[in-house]
């Protein structure tokens, strides 16, 4: 319990930082003109809370699979929020950018599409286990 | 297995777009400082750096407007990891390719060219970013100066002197190569004398012509391709 405690506390601060601190840091050091959605950190809290709460219930429960189904589903929120569907538009000087991004997205997004199925399964025999 | 096979795409998907973001946050560090002035001055060669992972294409493309002609000039380099290519981008070299017409009116004019600039950079199919703008370039005069001098006189007979005279121009970093001094010397068509532009825009040529004694300075313009201007009349007298 303590062990599921320590790693999901571990792993949510570790998801905090790399889902908000870090890219706030990279755009500000590289100078990038693009400020991040303040919608970005509450996603971003929420994905580090769902996590711990994940580790914390042990990976077999029926919350557990709960929270990492919702989490999943925020972290394919916060890339499609953070990527602007995949089409970045930005003012720099006197010049139009757009970052085309599509391919990053879908990358971000396919490994959580597969959890929430994955999520699903597990969710789906921890209840027929819950029954017997 | 489905655990461990998510897993495994998570930390596949994760690594990718850590290099490919990495890469492109390198190239723009690396970049952004030239690129910016040269988007800022018009006019600069460029050195791309790739210090990221992954290999860089970059598509330069210039459109040059000067009233209702417009020329496109587009060229793509490709930029491994750890390697820089020089980039052209100057407005000066791609002026070159400006058709002769149009040259020769800015060789003698002051004037304004738009030049819209798209710049995309392609981080192997996975992130592409494409700038797009436009600015006004003055440009012109192309020659900046030009002067005919008597280097010499001698008498040929009693109505005509032989004349050796000395052209210069001076049209620094301009795509005029060729042009041509047309000098009257009143007394027959006028004598062209072919001046030929160096590297460092400098054109001089000497040649002997004949003029009538009774003139007393030589009239003459210079023609770049068809567009002609006549230059302040020169004294026939040596060393003037």
């Amino acid at each position: 319990m303590l062990k599921g405690f320590l790693i999901g506390a571990a792993k949510g601060a570790l998801d905090f930082v790399l889902l908000w601190a870090v890219p706030s840091f990279l755009l500000e050091y590289a100078g990038v003109p693009y400020s991040l959605d303040p919608m970005l950190r509450v996603l971003a809290a929420a994905i580090a809370s769902l996590d711990f709460l994940e580790h914390s219930l042990g990976e077999n429960s029926l919350l557990a699979c709960a929270a990492s189904m919702l989490r999943n589903a925020g972290v394919v929120s916060y890339a499609y929020l953070i990527m602007s569907g995949g089409v970045i538009r930005l003012a720099y000087m006197d010049f139009t950018v757009v970052m085309d991004v599509r391919a990053l997205l879908f990358m971000a997004i396919l490994p959580n599409i597969v959890g929430i199925l994955s999520d699903i399964r597990r969710f789906v025999d921890a209840l027929r286990t819950s029954r017997r | 297995m489905l655990y461990r096979a998510v897993l495994a795409l998570r930390l596949a998907t994760f690594v990718l777009s850590t290099v490919v973001v990495y890469s492109a946050l390198a190239f723009y560090a690396e970049n952004v400082a030239q690129v910016s002035q040269a988007l800022g001055e018009g006019a600069a060669s460029l050195r791309l750096s790739n210090k990221g992972l992954i290999p860089v294409s970059v598509t330069l493309r210039l459109e040059l407007w000067h009233g209702d002609y417009s020329l496109i000039v587009e060229r793509a380099y490709e930029v491994v990891p750890g390697a820089s290519v020089p980039a052209f981008f100057d407005v000066e070299h791609v002026l070159e390719e400006l058709p002769e017409d149009v040259l020769a009116k800015l060789a003698f004019e002051r004037s304004e060219i738009t030049l819209r600039i798209t710049a995309k950079i392609d981080f192997s199919g996975l992130l592409s970013v494409t700038l797009r703008g436009s600015r006004k370039i003055p440009v012109g005069p192309l020659v900046e100066h030009c002067s005919v001098s008597v280097v010499s006189r001698r008498a040929l007979n009693l109505t005509h002197a032989a004349v050796r005279v000395r052209a210069e121009c001076y049209a620094p970093g301009i795509p005029v190569r060729e042009a041509t001094l047309k000098v009257f010397t009143g007394t027959g068509p006028a004598e062209r004398i072919p001046l030929l532009f160096d590297e460092s825009g400098h054109a001089a040529a000497e040649r002997e012509i004949i003029v009538a004694l009774e003139s007393k300075a030589l009239e003459a313009e210079l023609c770049v391709h068809s567009v002609c201007r006549p230059i302040a009349p020169t004294a026939l007298k040596p060393g003037s």
